[in-house]
């Protein structure tokens, strides 16, 4: 039973943190039949791949883009690294290209953000260089730089507003050039030659094929729909255009479905009717593209009618159309996009059976190739399959896990996941919000076999090294209000460990004696530097505890009252709105709530304040208990105060909240101080929240 | 020692507009266009309609200031001259500066501003340029910053024998008067676009109404821009979404009509975004709806009407915005020629 109620407990927790991050996951497209780097300056970032194999390790992303600072009359006296490394290599040939490249982009009229602008003489000058430029590029005859100086000259071109020169100049010449990142460039040029000169079809055509997203989005802004993707597949059923309007198709049904729990876009009921007729529409049509069989990719309309089946809600559908995809011709990327796809919709009907879990093992084991290799050749740095990562483990996978109580299972799934996702807090966040029963049972489960090769699987990516361990553990008996049990494991970590924590920072400035409602201790997060702590203060603290109860147990009167009113001091300073928060978290947040799991500190201090205030025979520390009680309340409660930030005139005005607990607090408070005016009291006098509650009082 | 500067300036300022008498229109009015678009290319309805309305000065937009992605103060979406402008018209060049460069220290950009519209100016033979407009929509907390900058503006253009004129919109009426020999007083985007189902938010009398008592004793010489555009909201539900940017609504693919100026996207479909900076998109789903809204003529003609009535000359130089092929139909001549007269 308590490992039940246990298990609950991280269960809560965990979803708890899924759900309250401080932002919302994005809504990850599933499909992809297209490179997410095609979103991007693809050919930039090809002809960067060039120039740093080029100039070698020194080289950085920007050094191409400052060829274009690089004023041409100081050529010869440039530091730019790719000028340089011409120099020292002896590359004549690249340095009279890179004379003429500098000469270009001091001249294609980009630099027209800055204040100067050119006069007639220069924009004339301009002309004429760009016009030389072309000039010399046109007559290059070697074959080295061939595809560099063909590609200047159509930028050239495209200056100039030459377009029917680059139609001419791309069909007589760079098309037959061999393929190459360039090759691709000038035809993305051409293609903006085509839709210049009102050959937006043909334009669309190339941007398709090329996968230039921006470009192809504008050009297909009229047909992506149901309706535009029968017109294209009538005009040809292979057009590379299909291929954009299908994932567009399927992106936008996910997106249009996802969005349905959203209580706002729900309103529009009346959509909803007419999209699901082009969601069954679609479905019918992929099936008629397929029986046709007049496409070249029929692995990719397969797969389009699976997922939106999927989408759909018609599981069985779904499944068999996502697997028979992997089987259709296509592209490796569509076979690919299936499989994710399947993996995906898998989960949904999924029971937790040893085949299941077998069959998760092989597809994370891809995913994983997939996700995790972004730098090879095959794919690229498409962070797609990262985020298919994402969506299958965080919103599918781990509540699925949840759901069939293999707590443990999903939280060493999700500490899996870290690898890859930029949700690493997630598996930090369980971690910290769980019990310290809770975490030693997770401690000891990855180091203990587990049932199943995907558990091992996923516990083969993790490790909980001694140190963080007994860390943890401290941190959270310490936060549960066990001091002994702490100091049992915060013994045993090494100040060099505290040292390289965020934390170390605040731990040797912020001091937990002293008193939070006397002196404030606010440091800047910005201002955090690298800290040595010279003593671990969380075991300090707890030993303190300890001595603090011992002194307790024989104390009676007023030294009670004073040791009560440390205490109630010392435990506030403790919780999350403490300024020795570092003592129970690792982090604060304005966002930072009780937990359920913790001792809660300030509650324990309020009471402990008002019983010293009852019984407390001295008028001075009976008014610091008042006070302290006040300040926890404003603190904790709200203030007795709205303030309202007038942006016409710029100033602020306060209005009263007589109905809250703080506005009762101050008055009790300020009734106290009145019958005892001769106390010595600065911290009263000089509060400014108690002045302006006497002010607006007035 | 800047303060003790500001208030010298501010002094100056209030020194010279507190001598002007009330109510004074502007030297030399003409009917007028703003001109707000990248490229400077006239096609022949829009130079008919120059024609047609005597239209003696064109406000075209030169460029804005914008913070770069450095957080720089640049020029931005600089027009492209591929047309000249037709003969005996006068140009006023206008520059939108947005509100958060003011906050940068914009005194410094003064002369930098001066001098690249006298360049494009000379690059593109734009002759018989006396005057430099600036549009900013500039709050209480820009206030002074932006002041000090028209100052310094003010005097770098009396240097050269020229004259600075400013945008007024409405809420700026009720505050300190700016340093500048004319205000244009922007009878448009008046509104709320959130509340557009309630109001126009391109012009109703109900949002002009509060500041009708400023109008009469503003200490600036001012002429009145009135608009001639409409806006396509789009809708999902009763929630306001976005503004399309010249959507042909007449595809009946995509849209279907369902009232005057109401349409039903029929089909879902992305399109760029107009109010985003980015180059993001607006998704249309279908079920959306979208509804054109532009002020009514007599509408119009009522507003400006009422401002001669509070304000006698205020209309004798009238700027319709803007002139665009798209927008002109909007009205027709007799409309226009309500507007336009004093």
């Amino acid at each position: 039973m308590k490992k039940f109620i246990a298990l609950s407990l991280l269960a809560f927790a965990t979803l708890q943190a899924l759900a309250c991050g401080g932002w919302v996951r994005p809504n990850y497209y599933m499909f992809s039949v297209f490179n997410r780097t095609q979103m991007e300056n693809t050919y930039q970032q090809e002809a960067n791949k060039f120039w740093s194999s080029y100039v070698g390790d020194n080289y950085y992303d920007s050094m191409v883009e400052e060829l274009s600072n690089v004023d041409p009359k100081e050529f010869d006296k440039s530091t730019n690294g790719i000028i340089v490394a011409a120099k020292n290599k002896r590359d004549t040939e690249m340095l009279t290209y890179l004379r003429l490249l500098n000469k270009y982009l001091n001249n294609n009229g980009a630099g027209d953000t800055e204040w100067n602008y050119p006069t007639k003489a220069q924009l004339a000058n301009r002309k004429m260089v760009i016009s030389q430029v072309k000039k010399q590029a046109m007559a290059y005859r070697g074959s080295k730089l061939k595809n560099q100086y063909a590609l200047l000259v159509m930028r050239c071109n495209m200056t100039e507003k030459a377009h029917q020169a680059n139609i001419n100049y791309w069909t007589n010449t760079a098309s037959k050039f061999k393929e190459s990142p360039y090759k691709n460039w000038m035809k993305d040029i051409y293609a903006g030659a085509l839709y210049n000169t009102g050959q937006k079809d043909k334009a669309c055509e190339i941007y398709a094929e090329l996968g230039d997203m921006t470009s192809i989005k504008y050009c297909m802004r009229k047909k992506r729909n149901l309706k535009g993707i029968k017109e294209e597949y009538a005009a040809n059923p292979n057009s590379p255009s299909l291929t954009f309007l299908v994932q567009d198709f399927v992106n936008n049904t996910q997106e249009t479905l996802d969005n349905n729990s959203d209580p706002e876009i729900m309103k529009y009921v009346e959509a909803t009717g007419i999209y699901q007729n082009d969601i069954d529409g679609f479905i019918d049509f992929a099936g008629q593209v397929l029986k046709e069989g007049k496409t070249k990719s029929p692995s990719m309309w397969e797969a389009a009618r699976g997922f939106v089946n999927y989408m759909a809600g018609h599981q069985d559908d779904a499944i068999k159309q996502l697997t028979n995809a992997q089987n259709l011709g296509g592209t490796q990327r569509m076979k690919d996009n299936a499989r994710a796809c399947l993996m995906l919709a898998s989960i949904k009907s999924a029971e937790p059976t040893d085949e299941f879990f077998n069959y998760m093992l092989g597809e994370y084991k891809w995913l994983d190739k997939v996700a995790g290799v972004t730098e090879t050749e095959k794919y690229g740095t498409d962070p797609h399959y990262v985020d298919v990562y994402e969506r299958v483990t965080y919103d599918n996978l781990v509540p699925k896990l949840f759901r069939w109580g293999k707590t443990n299972t999903a939280v060493a799934v999700l500490g899996m996941a870290c690898q890859h996702a930029a949700f690493s807090d997630e598996y930090s966040a369980v971690l910290d919000r769980n019990s310290s029963s809770q975490f030693e049972e997770f401690y000891n489960y990855i180091n203990t076999k587990p049932n199943t090769e995907f558990e091992k699987f996923a516990i083969s990516k993790l490790s909980i090294e001694d140190n963080m361990f007994n860390d943890m553990m401290g941190t959270k008996l310490l936060r549960e209000g066990e001091f002994q049990a702490a100091v049992n494991y915060l013994d045993k970590v090494p100040l060099s460990y505290i040292s390289e924590q965020g934390i170390a920072y605040y731990m040797a400035r912020k001091d937990y004696n002293i008193e939070p409602w006397m002196q404030r201790q606010f440091m800047s997060p910005w201002k955090e530097t690298e800290t040595q702590v010279k003593t671990n203060a969380k075991l300090q603290y707890c030993r303190d505890m300890l001595n603090l109860d011992k002194q307790l147990a024989n104390a009676t009167g007023e030294e009670r009252n004073q040791l009560l009113y440390k205490k109630a001091a010392m435990l506030y300073q403790a919780s999350f709105k403490g300024d020795c928060w570092y003592l129970t978290h690792y982090a604060q947040s304005v966002n930072d709530e009780q937990q359920s799991n913790e001792f809660d500190f300030i509650s324990t201090a309020r009471l402990l304040l008002r019983d010293v205030e009852k019984n407390t025979t001295s008028p001075d520390l009976s008014l610091k208990s008042i006070f302290a009680q006040t300040f926890i309340s404003g603190e904790n409660m709200g203030y007795c105060f709205n303030e309202n930030y007038d942006w016409n005139t710029e100033k602020t005005t306060y209005t009263l909240i007589p109905e809250g607990p703080h506005y009762r607090a101050m008055t009790r408070l300020v009734n106290y101080r009145n019958q005892f005016p001769d106390t010595d009291a600065p911290y009263f006098t000089k509060c400014g929240i108690v002045k302006r509650f006497v002010a607006l009082n007035k | 020692m800047n303060r003790i500067i500001t208030y010298i300036l501010l002094l100056i300022v209030v020194t010279t507009v507190g001598c002007k008498p009330s109510g004074e229109s502007v030297d030399n009015p003409k009917p007028a266009v703003y001109y707000w678009r990248t490229t400077l290319a006239l096609d022949s309805v829009e130079r008919q309609f120059l024609h047609d309305n005597n239209v003696g000065k064109m406000y075209v937009r030169y460029f804005d200031i914008a913070l770069n992605d450095k957080g720089q103060l640049r020029p931005n979406a600089t027009i492209t001259f591929d047309d000249s402008i037709p003969a005996g018209i006068e140009v006023i060049p206008t520059i939108f500066i947005v509100n958060n460069c003011i906050e940068r220290g914009i005194d410094t950009i003064a002369p930098l501003l001066v001098q690249r519209v006298l360049q494009m100016n000379e690059t593109h033979d734009i002759a018989g340029v006396k005057e430099i407009q600036i549009d900013c929509d500039w709050t209480a907390s820009t206030q002074s910053a932006y002041f000090n900058f028209l100052q310094i503006m003010k005097q770098l253009l009396e240097e050269k024998g020229m004259a600075l004129s400013v945008t007024i919109r409405l809420h700026q009426l009720a505050m300190e008067v700016p340093p500048a020999q004319y205000g244009v007083l922007m009878m448009y985007n008046t509104g709320e676009l959130k509340d557009s189902k309630q109001r126009n938010p391109i012009l109703d009398k109900r949002d002009v109404e509060p500041y009708m008592k400023y109008v009469a004793d503003y200490q600036l010489p001012l002429c009145v821009a009135y608009p001639n555009f409409n806006w396509q909201l789009l809708y999902t539900g009763d929630k306001f979404r976005d503004i399309l940017y010249s959507e042909d609504l007449g595809d009946s693919t995509l849209y279907r009509k369902v009232s005057d100026n109401k349409y039903l996207v029929v089909s879902s479909i992305d399109l760029p975004n107009y109010l985003s900076s980015n180059s993001s998109y607006t998704y249309l789903n279908a079920g959306d709806t979208v509804i054109v809204i532009k002020p009514e003529a007599a509408s119009i003609v009522q507003i400006h009407d009422a401002l001669s009535h509070e304000r006698p000359g205020i209309n004798d130089q009238v700027i319709i915005y803007s002139l665009n092929n798209s927008s002109i139909n909007n009205y027709t001549s007799s409309d226009y020629e309500k507007i336009y007269r004093p």
